[in-house]
C-alpha cells in the first residue's frame, strides 16, 4: 500500500512540476528529497515513474496553452499545440497528445521486455571497466555535443563538474584532490568532498529560475481553453492518427537507449520525420498540426520508461533528473543496477505501475486541464520565487542534518556568481558531470592502471 | 462531549505512553565512516538491525569518510554512536587527509573481529601451484582495495620475475565484480563471507598461519612476500559514551555477534576471529595499535 502512494504522491507532484515552465521535474526531484530520503529503492522508482510521466502530461498542457516550453522536448507542443489552441481545436491538441502518450507508454514497455534478457545476458557476460568507460564516455560526448548551442561551452561546463565533483576525499584513487593547491587547511568541510545540494542550487536550480522567469513573461492571457467535444469524438480524431502514433512510439522507444539522447531529442526528431512524412504528402498543416504533435508527444513518453534502462540495468544516469534520482539511491545507501531491478523480480512491478501512472494521468490530467485557466491569475514569477526560498531552506535544512549549516551556505553563496554564468549555458552538463564524476574518474584511474601502469 | 474528552485523554494516555517508551529505550547509533559497498557497511547494517531487536533507539548514519564522520562527532553531541574502523583505513585516513581519529581508552569498545588476506581468481581459471598461473605471463594484474596503503606487491615482482600490477577499487564488491569480470586476473581480499561463498571465484591461499578450508597459507604460496601474514582487524569505536557504556557496548557487540544469524554466519564463513575470542585472550586496544604500527613499517620499508 505504501508502494501505492509513492507512486500517487510521484503522480501528483509530477503533474504541479509541469505546470511550471522550466522547473520541471528535476527540481521537482530535488525539493522531494524530505518525502524521499527514507525510501527504499522500489519505492524511489515508483515515485520517479509517476513524477515523470505526469510532468510530461501538464508540461505539454502548458506548452499548448501558453505557448511556453516547459522543456526542450515541449517545442513541437509549443509550435504545433499552440496553433491548434489559437485557431480554437487546443483541446484536440491536448486530447490527442494524451492519448499518445499512453500507447507510447505502452509500446515502450513491449520494447523493453523484449530486449531485456538480451540486455541482462550481454551485461553478464560483457560488461567489464572497459565497456563500462566506454558507455560513460559515449554518454559524455554525447551530453556535451547534443546538448545545448555551443560544445565549446558543454565541454568547459563539463570539466567544471568534474572539478567541482573531485574536490575533497575520493576513493579511487585513494586521497585528497589537488591537496597543495586547495585550502583545505582553511575550509576543514572542503575535505569530505562540496555536498550535492548546495552545488546544486547554485550551479542547476539557479540558472534555470532566472531563464523561466525570462520566458514567464511570454504567457499568453488572451485566449482561453475550452473543450464542449465528447469523449468519442476525441477517439474517433486520435484514430485518424494512430499511425503517427505508433511511429512515434517506435521511434521514442529506440531514442531512449541512448544515452543522454532523451526526450528532447526523440521528441524533436519525432516531430521533424512526420512534418517532412505530412509535407512530402501535403497533408501538413501550418495552422498547427496534430500528427506531428501526436508523434513528438507518444515519443516522448515511450522514451521516459526505456531511456530508464541505462540507470536500472547499470546504474548510470542518462538525464539530469535520473541523476539526482541516484544519488538519492546513493545516499540511502542503495545500489541500482539489474541485479537489484530484473533479477530481483522488480522491473515487473514498476512496469505495470508504468502504465498504470500513464492510464491514470490521462484519466486524471485531462478532466484537470479545464482548470488550465486560472493558472494565468497566477503571477509566474512568485512561483518561481517560492520555488527558490524552498531550495534555499532545503540546501539549509541539509547543513543543519549535516551539522554543517555554515559549510552548505558557504558553498552555495560562493557558487552562486558561476550559476549566474551558466545561465547561457546548458547546466544539465554541470549537473551530470558533477555526479558521474566519481564513476568515470574509478574506471579511467582502473583503465590506465590494467593497460598501461 | 464526554466521547470527545474520552478520545481525547485516550490520545493523551498513548502519546504519553509512548513518550514514556521511547524515554526507555537505550540509544546507540551505528555511523559508517566509509564507503556504502564494503564489508564495513554491511556489518554496521547488521549491527544497527540487531541492536534494534535488541530495543535499542539506533540509527545508522553513512558519513561516508573520515572528515564527514569527525565533523559528525564534534557536532553530535548527544546520541551515544559506535563505528566500525579498520587498521588499514586508521593510517589511511590520517597519512592521506590528516584526518585523525584517535583510539584510545576513552573511545574504544572491543575489536570486532580479525580477518584474514585472501589472493583469488575466477573459478574457472585451473592450475595446481601458483607458477602454473603465471607460466607465459609478464604482467599480472590485482585488484585491490583501495585502502590498502603504498604498492603491496613489489617483493611478489621480484620473487616470480613477472610485473604485478596494483589495480585500485572501492570495496569489497567492486574489487570482486572486477575480478568476475576480467578486469584483472587475480584479486587481494580480506577472506569475508562475500568473496568466500562467491560462486564466481576460487580462492586459492590465506594470511593465516595454517592451511584453511584447504587452502595453504601464503607463507608457503608467498614465502618471500612481507604481506603474507598481514590479516586486519576492524575495532569498534565510540564518540558519547560514558566508561560504563563502553563496558555496556563491548558486552552487546559480543552478545550480538554470538546470537545474531546473520552476523554469526558472517564471521564464520570467513574464518574471522570474533570479539569475543580477541577480548577472551585480553586482545585489545594495544593490539589493534600495534597492527596499525605494523601497516606504517610495511608503508615504510619501501612497500610504497
Amino acid at each position: 500500500m505504501l508502494d501505492f502512494w509513492f507512486v500517487a504522491s510521484g503522480t501528483i507532484f509530477g503533474y504541479l512540476a509541469g505546470l511550471i515552465p522550466g522547473v520541471g521535474n528535476v527540481i521537482m526531484m530535488l525539493l522531494m528529497w524530505p518525502l524521499l530520503s527514507d525510501a527504499t529503492l522500489l519505492q524511489m522508482l515508483l515515485f520517479y515513474l509517476g513524477l515523470i510521466s505526469a510532468c510530461q502530461f501538464s508540461g505539454s498542457v502548458v506548452a499548448t496553452v501558453f505557448g511556453v516550453p516547459g522543456e526542450s522536448s515541449s517545442m513541437p507542443a509549443v509550435i504545433e499545440g499552440n496553433r491548434m489552441f489559437h485557431r480554437g481545436v487546443g483541446n484536440f491538441a491536448i486530447s490527442n497528445a494524451a492519448l499518445g502518450s499512453v500507447v507510447g507508454s505502452a509500446v515502450s514497455v513491449f520494447t523493453v521486455f523484449l530486449l531485456l534478457p538480451i540486455a541482462v545476458e550481454f551485461i553478464k557476460d560483457f560488461y567489464n571497466n572497459n565497456i563500462q568507460l566506454i558507455i560513460l564516455l559515449v554518454a559524455s560526448m554525447s551530453i556535451i555535443f547534443l546538448l545545448g548551442t555551443s560544445w565549446l561551452i558543454n565541454m568547459l561546463v563539463f570539466g567544471l563538474g568534474l572539478v567541482l565533483g573531485m574536490i575533497g576525499f575520493n576513493h579511487v584513487p585513494f586521497g585528497l584532490f589537488m591537496q597543495n593547491f586547495l585550502p583545505y587547511e582553511t575550509f576543514e568541510s572542503m575535505k569530505g568532498g562540496l555536498p550535492f545540494f548546495p552545488v546544486i542550487a547554485s550551479l542547476y536550480v539557479f540558472p534555470v529560475l532566472l531563464n523561466t522567469m525570462q520566458q514567464s513573461s511570454e504567457f499568453n492571457s488572451q485566449s482561453k481553453y475550452i473543450d464542449n467535444v465528447n469523449f468519442k469524438k476525441h477517439l474517433s480524431e486520435f484514430k485518424n492518427n494512430i499511425a503517427s502514433s505508433i511511429r512515434g512510439s517506435a521511434f521514442g522507444s529506440v531514442i531512449g537507449l541512448i544515452p543522454h539522447v532523451g526526450t528532447s531529442v526523440s521528441s524533436n526528431l519525432s516531430y521533424a520525420i512526420e512534418k517532412n512524412l505530412g509535407l512530402k504528402q501535403k497533408t501538413y498543416n501550418n495552422n498547427g498540426d496534430i500528427k506531428s504533435l501526436v508523434a513528438a508527444e507518444t515519443a516522448n513518453n515511450s522514451t521516459g520508461f526505456t531511456s530508464l534502462m541505462p540507470l536500472m540495468l547499470l546504474g548510470i544516469p542518462i538525464t539530469a533528473s535520473e541523476a539526482i534520482l541516484l544519488s538519492y539511491i546513493e545516499a540511502n545507501s542503495l545500489t541500482i543496477d539489474y541485479r537489484y531491478t530484473v533479477e530481483s523480480g522488480m522491473f515487473i512491478t514498476l512496469a505495470l505501475y508504468f502504465v498504470f501512472v500513464n492510464l491514470l494521468c490521462f484519466m486524471v490530467s485531462w478532466p484537470a486541464v479545464s482548470y488550465i485557466n486560472y493558472i494565468k491569475k497566477v503571477k509566474m514569477n512568485i512561483i518561481l520565487f517560492i520555488t527558490g526560498i524552498a531550495i534555499v531552506t532545503l540546501v539549509l535544512y541539509n547543513g543543519y542534518l549535516n551539522y554543517n549549516i555554515e559549510f552548505y551556505f558557504g558553498v552555495m553563496v560562493a557558487l552562486a556568481p558561476v550559476g549566474y554564468l551558466l545561465r547561457k549555458a546548458e547546466p544539465m552538463v554541470l549537473m551530470i558531470a558533477f555526479i558521474l564524476q566519481d564513476r568515470i574518474v574509478e574506471s579511467s584511474t582502473a583503465f590506465w592502471q590494467i593497460h598501461f601502469s | 462531549m464526554k466521547i470527545k474528552n474520552l478520545i481525547l485523554s485516550a490520545s493523551l494516555a498513548f502519546t504519553m505512553c509512548s513518550v514514556t517508551v521511547a524515554d526507555q529505550a537505550p540509544v546507540l547509533d551505528v555511523m559508517v565512516p566509509s564507503g556504502k559497498t564494503g564489508s564495513t557497511m554491511a556489518q554496521s547494517v547488521l549491527i544497527n538491525d540487531a541492536l534494534i531487536e535488541l530495543g535499542y533507539d539506533s540509527k545508522l548514519v553513512h558519513t561516508g569518510n573520515c572528515v564527514n564522520a569527525v565533523n559528525y562527532m564534534n557536532n553530535n553531541t548527544e546520541r551515544p554512536t559506535i563505528f566500525l574502523y579498520s587498521d588499514n583505513r586508521y593510517y589511511g585516513d590520517k597519512k592521506k587527509f590528516n584526518c585523525n581519529i584517535v583510539a584510545k581508552d576513552d573511545n574504544f569498545v572491543v575489536n570486532f573481529n580479525l580477518k584474514l588476506s585472501t589472493m583469488c581468481v575466477r573459478a574457472d581459471t585451473d592450475f595446481t601451484t601458483f607458477e602454473d598461473f603465471i607460466k607465459n605471463k609478464d604482467r599480472v594484474t590485482i585488484a585491490t582495495t583501495n585502502t590498502l596503503p603504498g604498492s603491496p606487491y613489489t617483493d611478489l615482482s621480484k620473487q616470480f620475475g613477472v610485473d604485478f600490477v596494483r589495480v585500485d577499487f572501492d570495496g569489497t564488491k567492486k574489487t570482486t565484480a572486477a575480478l568476475v569480470a576480467s578486469d584483472t586476473d587475480m584479486m587481494y581480499q580480506r577472506y569475508t563471507g562475500y568473496v568466500a561463498n562467491h560462486p564466481e571465484v576460487k580462492c586459492f591461499t590465506t594470511s593465516a598461519s595454517k592451511a584453511i578450508n584447504g587452502m595453504p597459507p601464503m607463507t608457503e604460496v608467498f614465502p618471500e612476500w612481507s604481506l603474507n601474514q598481514l590479516g586486519s582487524i576492524q575495532t569498534v569505536m565510540a564518540s558519547n559514551l560514558t566508561r560504563e557504556q563502553l563496558e555496556n557496548a563491548k558486552n552487546v557487540i559480543i552478545q550480538i555477534q554470538s546470537e545474531n544469524d546473520k552476523l554469526r554466519k558472517y564471521l564464520a564463513d570467513s574464518y574471522m576471529v570474533t570479539a569475543g575470542e580477541m577480548d577472551a585472550d585480553g586482545f585489545g586496544l594495544a593490539g589493534f595499535l600495534e597492527n596499525v604500527q605494523s601497516i606504517i613499517d610495511l608503508d615504510a620499508q619501501g612497500n610504497k
